[in-house]
């Protein structure tokens, strides 16, 4: 009784503040929400598949009432402790009102209120039928976009003739890349979208023979939920994540970056359209997911073709095969249009979960089977021998989720058809207030075959590793954020480029100032060690040393007021490798300027790295729907202007320019690729409009 | 004199690190190491054009620079800058070299605080002068700003030559390009603490340290130590209102010791002082 007299008073007195902020809110910027909570990276990551699944919490929040576990856990920035919290909560007193309401559970103070607000939302519980709900969407938009280089490649200069008559080759297209995207979706009744796509160099021609239909790429989904029996179902494109990821991942994640302690777990998201243009992670077919009291079950069905260049045995000319998969998505040349859409993967598979004790323990259980229409033979090699070789293949893997007061303890055992087996477990807690932490071990062996996995680990494959890892998160004063992590990993195979069993280990430490709500400091160091083969020239002898890679940097944010807000980021590195070493550094100022119909943001940044490994990752703000982290070497200097402008009522404008000018090359780039000249400036524009 | 010739302008690529265009002057700057992005004062026309709008009144200031055993490295810069209604503006000129090799800029500067931000932008013209071969000349732009992050801390960042322009008349001459940002404390009154990153494109990024301490009324004492190339500098300076009177010397392994002086006069104008 208290309790809930307490709880209408806090209802009341949040009533005008719900009003006030959530102006605020609304006015926010999706880019300097992303910037707030994304790690502001250094590294060669690709956030793309993350950022994506954020901004579409963003325009369409998690509803704290009906919202799962899992969903809690995507948003990565909360603790175990919080999302005990909410669903403590929830248990006792029902159903949220409001999204302040939140402020009275432990944990959740403004700050973490104010990094949550712009992803969460309290929605009515009304049951509204699918025909109601067909005209009331959440979401209905196009984006129109056009991306294009102002310089000339020489992929798209005229050929030159070889001696022997033949011409060299070049890119059958245009310079310009075409994207498309549209959705139509109501969370929790229907989801309905598609994505066309042409990367620069590609022929707009329809030609069934090179399996090129107007645009190069395709993507479409539709889904319906909540209907009879049925949880999901979905037809067309999608992904699964279930477990750690050692069978369905689809990379709604982060490697190592900042976020050290949650990083480590792998969120049972389950069955998602697929929306991105990544050719080679999706599902696609028919999929559906029931749930019958306290267990859920899912399983589809796929046939998706892929890019690789088909081989014939060289004695018989029979016996087609292909070495790799292409996942570049490109089809540029004559060579990569011969390789398009080539092999047939079949893929049938399921879950199964399980809840028992009011929740606390779930168990689980993956399965699929793939079979390509043409058999997989990469080429011999010592570090190749373990790799799938073959046309089928099946993974199965059991996990489980335990969850202890403010620990989650989680694990997931798999084994492929070559009896190859994986092993992905680990436990994130709450220790106090003041320390969260994590520890997750890892143990892939060389020969796991897994085509659909993404687990947490160093290599991209899961295969080929063992490792330990310990993250924290400590806020050892008020206004201040301390995260580190160690990893310690082995490759217990030879790798390529790599001769012999190696080893390594990554370090990061950072910390964050937040001096008031308008300025932060952070600085960070990260070291990585990792052996690589270096040859020796005399001998014709290869050795294999370790290569050490430390990067340093130093971030400034500061807001002047509600619409100014400049950055400054200064960041360097030095990687040690035989006795050589090698400098890097950059030097970024942003000035970003913010109204509700028009945003600007402009940079200016010098960089100077003396070699491809201490190249300089940098964010970059970009259109909507375009994550962006360029990196850089050589000596140059590169600016970008982006802004973004809200016509009418209904259509968002986006323009941005950018170059990058060097000032100790001639030419920037190679092969295809080439520019002859010193500047290259990119020119992209989109267009939304909301339907 | 021929030999001298090549060696003046052999030493002058290698170890002047971009002098020619100056993002540093004033023996007040140089008493701190140059770490001088975040401080506004009448040498922020050289400095950070963003700093000149801290001025409410006429200033007027010279400064002298040169090294202890090499001729030739002499450095001379004047400038003046006026209060107006819409800001503040201001004209600087600067010369470095002798009678063989040298380089002058002319610059116009124009500075106004808008909001917590003070922002300046300067126009210069360069021009090198080569015996015997000619004369090269070019415009190019810098920009710059200063903003007090929290009480007694202050940042700034300035942009020399963004749009990365050519000498006229000669290939592949681009003008250097240099970013630098810094960060001044004052705990106490009496006390400043500066730290700077300045790069120039084409050499290794520097770190600029400097300290100011206030002895005694009106006497300031100074040190700062860069890195890449590392040296040293101590500085002193008086405040004999309306006149301001600044000396610094700093250490160089290859270059030795190099001395600058500087005069600053502000006019008040009747009844304002």
């Amino acid at each position: 009784m208290k309790n809930s007299i307490a709880r209408i008073g806090l209802f009341f007195a949040s009533l005008h503040q719900t009003v006030g902020q959530h102006e605020g809110v609304e006015s926010l910027d999706f880019e300097r929400v992303i910037e707030n909570i994304l790690p502001q990276q250094e590294f060669d990551l690709d956030y793309n598949d993350l950022y994506d699944r954020l901004f579409t919490l963003y325009t369409n929040p998690l509803d704290l009432n009906s919202a799962k576990r899992g969903d809690f856990q995507s948003l990565f920035f909360l603790s175990e402790d919080q999302i005990n919290g909410i669903v403590e909560y929830r248990k006792t007193f029902g159903r949220f009102l409001s999204v302040y309401e939140l402020q009275s559970i432990d944990g959740f103070d403004r700050e973490a209120l104010k990094q949550l607000s712009p992803f969460i939302t309290v929605r009515s519980d009304l049951k509204e039928s699918l025909k109601s709900g067909l005209t009331d969407p959440d979401i209905h938009h196009l984006f129109l976009r056009y991306q294009t280089v102002l310089e000339n490649k020489k992929g798209y200069t005229s050929p030159d003739t070889l001696s022997s008559g033949k011409l060299t080759s070049r890119y059958v297209g245009d310079p310009n890349r075409l994207y498309s995207r549209y959705l139509f979706s109501k969370t929790g009744m229907y989801s309905f979208g598609f994505t066309i796509e042409k990367d620069p160099g590609e022929q707009l021609v329809w030609d069934p023979g090179t399996s090129r239909y107007g645009m190069d790429y395709y993507s479409f989904h539709a889904m319906v939920e909540q209907i009879g029996i049925l949880n999901k179902a979905v037809i067309g494109d999608f992904s699964l994540d279930f477990g750690q990821g050692l069978i369905f991942g689809s990379g709604f994640n982060f490697g190592k970056g900042i976020e050290s302690v949650t990083t480590v777990r792998r969120n049972n998201l389950g069955l998602v359209p697929y929306r991105s243009v990544f050719e080679d992670r999706n599902f696609s077919g028919v999929a559906i997911s029931t749930t019958c009291k306290a267990l859920d079950l899912c399983v589809f069905a796929s046939r998706v073709r892929r890019d690789a260049i088909i081989r014939k045995d060289t004695v018989e000319l029979t016996n087609p095969f292909f070495t790799a998969i292409q996942t570049t998505g490109l089809h540029r040349t004559t060579s990569e249009i011969a390789a398009k859409n080539k092999v047939v993967d079949r893929s049938i598979g399921g879950n199964i979960n399980y809840k028992v004790v009011n929740g606390k323990l779930e168990l689980g259980l993956n399965g699929i089977f793939t079979s390509y229409s043409v058999p997989q033979k990469p080429s011999m090699r010592k570090y190749n021998q373990f790799d799938f070789r073959g046309s089928r293949n099946y993974a199965a893997s059991v996990y489980f989720n335990y969850y202890l007061r403010g620990a989650h303890i989680f694990s997931e055992a798999g084994m492929c058809q070559s009896k190859g087996k994986a092993v992905s477990t680990g436990i994130i807690a709450s220790l106090s207030p003041q320390v969260q932490a994590s520890f997750h071990y890892r143990n892939y062996q060389r020969n796991f075959h897994s085509f659909y996995g993404a687990a947490f680990g160093e290599n991209t494959k899961i295969a080929n590793e063992h490792g330990f890892y310990w993250g924290v998160k400590i806020f050892p004063i008020r206004k201040m954020t301390v995260t580190s992590y160690i990893d310690l990993f082995q490759f217990p195979w030879l790798k390529y480029g790599v001769d012999k069993p190696s080893r390594g280990r990554d370090f990061m430490l950072s910390s964050d100032y937040q001096f008031n709500s308008r300025l932060n400091m952070r600085v960070r160091f990260r070291s990585k060690t990792k052996e690589e083969n270096i040859s020796e020239k005399m001998l014709s002898l290869v050795r294999i040393v370790p290569k050490k890679t430390n990067r340093l940097l130093f971030n400034l944010n500061f807001e002047l007021n509600e619409k100014y807000s400049i950055q400054t980021r200064v960041q360097q590195s030095r990687m040690h490798v035989d006795g050589n070493v090698r400098m890097g550094f950059l030097i970024a100022q942003d000035v970003n300027f913010q109204m509700p119909a028009l945003s600007i943001s402009a940079r200016f940044s010098l960089f100077d790295a003396e070699s491809y490994d201490t190249r300089q990752f940098v964010y970059e703000r970009d259109l909507l729907y375009v994550y962006s982290v360029p990196s850089f070497y050589n000596q140059g200097s590169r600016f970008y202007f982006l802004t973004k402008l809200s016509i009418f009522k209904n259509i968002e404008f986006w323009f941005k320019i950018s170059q990058t000018k060097y000032f100790d090359q001639n030419q920037i780039g190679s092969g295809l690729e080439e520019i002859d000249g010193n500047t290259k400036t990119n020119l992209n524009v989109q267009v939304r409009l909301k339907l | 004199m021929r030999y001298f010739f090549v060696l003046s302008v052999f030493l002058k690529s290698f170890y002047s690190n971009a002098q020619s265009i100056t993002n540093d002057f004033g023996a007040k700057s140089k008493g701190v190491g140059n770490s001088n992005t975040a401080i506004a004062d009448e040498w922020s026309i050289f400095n950070n054009a963003g700093g000149m709008s801290a001025l409410e009144h006429v200033h007027v200031f010279f400064g002298y620079d040169r090294y202890h055993r090499l001729e030739g490295f002499d450095k001379v810069a004047a400038g003046i800058i006026h209060p107006m209604k819409f800001g503040n503006i201001g004209i600087a000129l600067f010369r470095f070299g002798d009678e063989l090799f040298s380089e002058s800029t002319i610059s116009m500067a124009y500075g106004n605080k808008i909001g917590f931000v003070r922002l300046g932008a300067k126009v210069n013209y360069y021009q090198l002068r080569i015996d015997e071969f000619g004369t090269a000349g070019a415009m190019f732009f810098d920009l710059g700003g200063i903003v007090e992050l929290v009480p007694d801390l202050s940042f700034g960042a300035f942009i020399s030559n963004f749009s990365s322009a050519k000498l006229s008349n000669v290939e592949r001459s681009e003008l250097p390009v240099v970013m630098k940002i810094g960060l001044s404390y004052t705990p106490v009154r009496k006390l400043s603490v500066n730290l700077d990153v300045y790069k120039d494109v084409r050499f290794m990024p520097m770190i600029k340290a400097g300290i100011e301490y206030i002895i005694a009324e009106k006497l300031y004492l100074r040190t700062g130590v860069n890195t890449n190339p590392f040296q040293n500098f101590f500085g002193i300076g008086i405040s004999l209102d309306p006149f301001n009177i600044d000396y610094a010397v700093s250490n160089h392994d290859f270059l030795g010791l190099s001395h600058q002086a500087g005069i600053s006069f502000t006019y008040y104008k009747k009844g304002e002082k």
